[in-house]
């Protein structure tokens, strides 16, 4: 007799794997081997059952949480530069440690794979233990270097070495960790460089973002690295909406500064992001609907940074950075096209998270289009009449795309029903 | 992916061992010289907190010091220039200073820097220049005692000298930091 498939409202798809399985099991659609191959392939025990995957989850998150307090903690360690131990016996033993706990982590994930997700923490711990030793020579060797320039050249270090690792464990949090390290790397030697302007530095900060994310959707394509595109897919919207939302500010462009800037570094992060873009434009043409417009979203981005990065280096270049004087009227027409497309980019990725059916996302846009309203309510008090206008008139604009949406839903399901058979 | 992942975590080790290994090397080959000190103290990020060193050759007068090519081309922020030094008692000075380095047959002592402030409006000539050696870090427990050191509002201020090790490249390390000629213990 055939099992009846049980109805599990609110189950993901993981929870509900194990009891699918032992249903087709009993209905003969597979063999165990076969199930068993389909377990393993999701990291799933035989005989999972909801309840140990929320623990095997709680499980991750505890291990995640304690080596990230015992990797900091350490680094405090090395910056309070305890002087009861010898310097040369702190190395050795970070040393040791740092090996110790790489090769115990990759021995419990998975060699033994008796603990895998403590396995996979512990990875992580020892990519905390060797940046720590990295900040430890530093201050052995008094290599605080030009301007502090020795700690963000130690940060560049340790993001090299993590960066490799990410891959050869495809580790997510691995990928996280170096990301996170190339953002401090990238803050650290824009804001301690005396010679930027802030306007360069939203130029870099777009154009880093572009790249991220464009990579963040290329590995999410090549089916091997997929779990290695969440943190440069988000790392990559975070740049992106920040630096829109900065440049949304019409004090941005009331007076800007030049200066000579990095051209060369910021011509090879543009043609990277370009050449990363385009990649995913013409993998897109064979994929999804969704995936061709976040695609033309990022060329249509990568063109204003492009434009940007015209006008400013058609200023003349001055020795020092130079003020321009206030200027209000010149600031509205920039202003008013960033908040349009601050306002584009929510609409845009509020879109993709309902056509992929990604809360996050569609979270994420709501939260912007929320600080979007709060800030230019706030910024355009000043002049209510007009910010009034602005407002009714960006509201009718979404009732309009909103009766838009349901009269092509409507389209749609009556299309479907007509096709169903009878 | 386990022989990837073998290879980074020793080629990760390595560089800790050799990172150290050649900052070590370089101390114990270079020859060393004494600058006299001016301190101030903040913290990093990192590394923890550091008594901010500033020498009295990190302000240069062009004006009394034989130097290479012209005035202006000193006159930018962040030109890396090359001071070369007598290590003499005291502490050593700066003989001359130059936009390239002195080539190695003359066997020169030399220190690498970069150039901070142009000239001020008021002396067209005072250059105010890093060598990379401003920070010397410092157990935290050792804070006040540095303060103390530093700032005496009723004492006079203890002379503060550094002994830096010199590489043939004009690349320099703190080696250690001397206050009335006892070095700190850290």
């Amino acid at each position: 007799m055939e099992t009846t498939p049980t109805p599990q409202n609110g189950a993901s798809f993981l929870e509900r794997l194990p009891t699918e399985l032992e249903a087709w099991q009993k209905d003969n659609l597979i063999r165990e081997d076969q199930a068993q191959a389909l377990l393993a392939r999701y990291g799933l025990l035989a005989g999972e059952t909801p309840r140990t995957l929320h623990r095997s989850r709680m499980v991750s998150i505890l291990a995640v949480l304690g080596v990230v307090l015992v990797g900091v903690g350490v680094i405090l360690l090395i910056g309070a530069n305890w002087e009861y131990i010898p310097k040369w016996t702190r190395l050795l033993l970070l040393i040791l440690a740092t090996a110790a706990v790489y090769f115990g982590g990759y021995r419990m994930a998975y060699k033994s794979k008796s603990y895998p997700k403590v396995g996979l923490a512990l990875l992580l711990l020892g990519s905390l233990f060797w940046g720590a030793s990295i900040f430890l020579i530093g201050q052995m060797y008094q290599l605080g270097g030009f301007d502090g320039g020795g700690e963000r050249q130690a940060v560049l270090y340790w993001f090299i070495g993590v960066l490799p690792l990410a891959y050869a464990l495809s580790s997510p949090l691995h990928m996280l960790l170096a990301l996170v390290l190339g953002t401090i790397w990238l803050n650290m030697s824009l804001f301690e460089e005396r010679t930027f302007a802030p306007e360069i530095v939203m130029l870099i900060f777009l154009a880093v973002g572009i790249l991220l994310y464009a990579l963040g959707r290329l590995h999410y394509m090549g089916k091997i690295m997929q779990r290695l595109s969440v943190s440069y897919h988000w790392l990559g919207l975070l740049y992106i909406f920040q630096t829109v939302y900065v440049l949304s500010y019409r004090d941005m462009f009331s007076s800007l500064s030049f200066a000579p800037q990095p051209w060369l570094w910021i011509g090879l992060i543009l043609a990277a992001g370009g050449v990363a873009v385009l990649a995913l434009f013409f993998t897109s043409l064979v994929s999804d609907r969704a995936a061709l417009y976040e695609a033309l979203g990022l060329l249509l981005l990568l063109a204003v940074n492009v434009t940007m990065a015209a006008i400013f280096a058609s200023y003349p270049q001055a020795a020092e950075t130079t003020h321009l004087p206030y200027d209000q009227h010149a600031s509205i027409l920039p202003m008013a096209f960033f908040n349009l497309l601050l306002f584009g980019l929510t609409i845009g990725v509020i879109a993709l998270g309902w056509a992929r059916n990604q809360p996050g996302l569609m979270n994420f846009g709501i939260f912007v289009f929320f600080v979007q309203v709060v800030s230019r309510y706030f910024e355009l008090f000043s002049d209510m009449l007009s910010s009034g206008f602005i407002f009714v008139g960006a509201g009718l604009l979404l009732v309009f795309m909103g009766v838009v949406l349901e009269r092509s839903r409507r389209k749609l399901l009556a299309g479907m029903a007509q096709r169903r058979p009878s | 992916m386990k022989r990837w992942f073998y290879l980074i975590v020793i080629l990760q080790l390595l560089f800790l061992v050799v990172e150290a290994g050649t900052k070590q090397l370089e101390i114990s080959r270079g020859q060393v010289v004494t600058l006299k000190v001016v301190p101030v103290d903040p913290r990093s990020l990192f590394m923890g907190n550091y008594m901010a060193l500033s020498y009295d050759i990190s302000n240069l007068n062009l004006a009394k010091i034989p130097h290479e090519g012209a005035l202006a081309a000193y006159d930018k922020y962040d030109t890396k220039v090359y001071v070369e030094l007598v290590p003499q008692k005291p502490w050593a000075v700066a003989k001359a200073i130059r936009l390239t380095p002195p080539p190695p047959e003359e066997n020169k002592l030399y220190l690498q820097a970069r150039v901070r402030y142009g000239f001020s409006p008021r002396d067209k000539s005072m250059l105010a220049v890093e060598y990379g050696l401003e920070q010397y870090f410092i157990p935290e427990t050792k804070q006040e005692e540095v303060n103390r050191m530093q700032w005496n509002p009723r004492g006079k201020t203890p002379q503060i000298t550094a002994e830096i090790s010199v590489t043939k490249k004009g690349q320099g390390y703190i080696k250690r930091v001397l206050v009335e000629g006892k070095a700190l213990g850290y």
